[in-house]
């Protein structure tokens, strides 16, 4: 799989303060890459240095193999971008706003109706964006973007300060981009539950560095399933269990085991059962991938 | 180059920018008339061997500090629509290129101006007719000398209004300059005031010494230039 875009050692430098440093990004053709973080983590810098908004301080981009220091027309008439969020020429309406990006890029004006429809925001479209809601503006950011059929995409947080049904709106419209149009898409989001519906790979960024970057499906393997057990003796029960050849532990009074599969609490059962243990009660959880973004980012905070 | 100033047109749509253009010359010419109407004797006296001279310089006097105005707010109100929406993040990640979108910025403010201007010359003329003033006595050098050079010659104002206005968010500075521009360039102090771009348009009309002209030229230019180059170079920050 070719890549699309590649950052190198990207940097940038605030003051004495370093926002992104030393940054490899790298998205594949045909992605939805999730670029995570929590906030003021660094994506936004990230994302304007991709777009040539902002000047990295060292290191470069490269999109579809060009530099973009060096051929930044060429390369922006490839992709489209929706970057904080828009909030247009609020005295024009909706098809007035996005016959400006139209004419600007130099695409055809059919394709006005065509990205209107695809954000469904035809019915809104002659209504002045004075009075759109805040989701309305977030699509008709994207109706933009779209413009020119990029073939890659960039959407700075295009869901923050949406409501559910908005959230939802955008996640639908990603989906679709990527698989109907076969779109490269880099998406930012400070809330992993957000995307990991829609991505394909992941990056996650703290406090300026990349701290992982790879398939969706590699970060859900680091997720773990975990059997919880509460019985009335705990150091007992604990005894019994380690001597059988389970990986237990104790934590806040219950027996903690992992998870694989559903023999393992049966046969866990049966052992404290045997022992003369009560059980009380049997859980089991999965810990989300949201735990371990959490833990990803935490665990660096405390280190640095 | 050609998009971005259609493009620019398109966005005055609604604004009220239009007003502005044809409330300036109207209110000059307005103030003019009753000045010239309540004191009609005593100007009519004063200028009396040349009443075309008299009245358009009158119009020219107060004509330039208007322009002056019209230019800084103009420049502001270009520049404000992007800085309140953090439009320039999606039209600096346009394939457009910032020199463009200046141009497109500057040659708006020259544009409105100068229609501005033509406004007053040909409302300078019909009021003076409206005043009684004998039209085969009109002199058309004065029409220009007292109308359009003076826009000409605030063309350096004009290009360096553009140059803060757009690289600057806030626009309470590049609106404070200007005003204070205006004002001192109301006074004569030696050495200084000259200096002043604001101050070109009037220097003209006391001394009409061409080689302000080239003065102006070289100021145009020199701001015009250095501002495009300030806002090609300056970073696009969240807004």
């Amino acid at each position: 799989m070719s890549v699309i875009l590649q950052t190198s050692s990207l940097t940038k430098k605030l003051g004495n303060q370093t926002a992104v440093d030393s940054v490899n990004l790298s998205v594949p053709k045909g992605a939805v890459y999730g670029f995570l973080g929590p906030n003021g983590a660094g994506k936004t810098t990230t994302i304007r240095m991709i777009l040539g908004l902002l000047r990295p301080t060292s290191g470069e981009v490269r999109i579809f193999d060009k530099k973009m220091s060096k051929d930044r027309a060429g390369i922006l008439r490839r992709v489209g971008a929706l970057v904080e969020s828009p909030s247009f020429y609020p005295h024009l309406t909706g098809r007035e706003n996005v016959k400006i990006v139209q004419t600007l890029k130099g695409v055809p004006a059919s394709e006005i109706s065509e990205v209107l429809q695809l954000v469904r925001l035809q019915d809104a479209a002659d209504r002045k964006v004075k009075g759109y809601s805040l989701g309305m503006k977030q699509r008709l950011g994207i109706a933009t973007a779209m413009l020119g059929q990029p073939e890659l995409l960039l959407l700075d947080e295009p869901t923050n300060g949406l409501d559910p049904a908005g959230i939802q709106e955008i996640r639908h419209v990603i989906r679709q981009l990527a698989r109907e149009k076969g779109i490269t898409i880099l998406v930012s989001s400070h809330l992993l539950s957000e995307i990991e519906q829609v991505a394909s790979h992941i990056g996650i960024l703290q406090n300026g560095r990349l701290l992982f970057q790879d398939r969706l499906e590699s970060l859900q393997a680091k997720a773990h399933e975990t059997v919880h057990f509460r019985v009335n003796q705990v150091e007992q029960a604990s005894q019994a269990l380690r001597t059988a050849g389970f990986l237990s532990h104790t934590e806040a009074g219950e027996i903690l085991l992992p998870y694989e599969g559903d023999q393992v609490i049966a046969r866990a059962t049966k052992i404290l059962v045997q022992t003369g243990v009560d059980v009380y009660g049997i859980g089991h959880t999965k810990s989300t991938l949201e735990d371990l973004f959490m833990n990803l980012t935490a665990q660096k905070e405390h280190v640095s | 180059m050609k998009t971005a100033i259609v493009v620019e047109g398109w966005k005055m749509k609604r604004r009220g920018l239009w007003w502005l253009v044809f409330i300036g010359p109207f209110g000059v010419l307005l103030l003019q008339y009753l000045n010239f109407t309540i004191r009609y004797d005593w100007l009519i006296q004063q200028h009396k061997d040349d009443l075309w001279g008299g009245w358009l310089s009158n119009v020219g006097f107060l004509g330039i500090p208007a322009v002056l105005l019209g230019v800084a707010l103009v420049a502001s109100q270009l520049a404000q629509v992007e800085h309140q929406t953090g439009m320039w993040s999606l039209l600096c990640a346009l394939p457009v290129s910032k020199r463009n979108l200046y141009f497109a910025k500057w040659i708006w403010t020259l544009v409105l101006i100068l229609i501005s201007t033509v406004l007053l010359s040909v409302g300078s003329i019909g009021v003076g007719a409206l005043l009684d003033f004998p039209l085969d006595e009109l002199s058309l050098q004065d029409v220009l000398l007292y109308t359009v050079i003076p826009t000409l010659l605030a063309i350096p104002a004009l290009s360096l209004q553009v140059w803060l206005s757009t690289v600057r968010t806030q626009q309470v500075l590049p609106l404070a300059i200007g005003i204070f521009g205006i004002l001192v360039s109301q006074m004569m102090i030696e050495g200084i005031t000259e200096l002043l771009p604001w101050r070109w348009p009037v220097s003209y009309m006391v001394n009409q010494e061409n080689e302000l002209f080239l003065w102006a030229l070289a100021g145009a230019m020199l701001f015009f230039v250095v501002g495009m180059g300030h806002f090609r170079r300056k970073e696009v920050a969240l807004s």
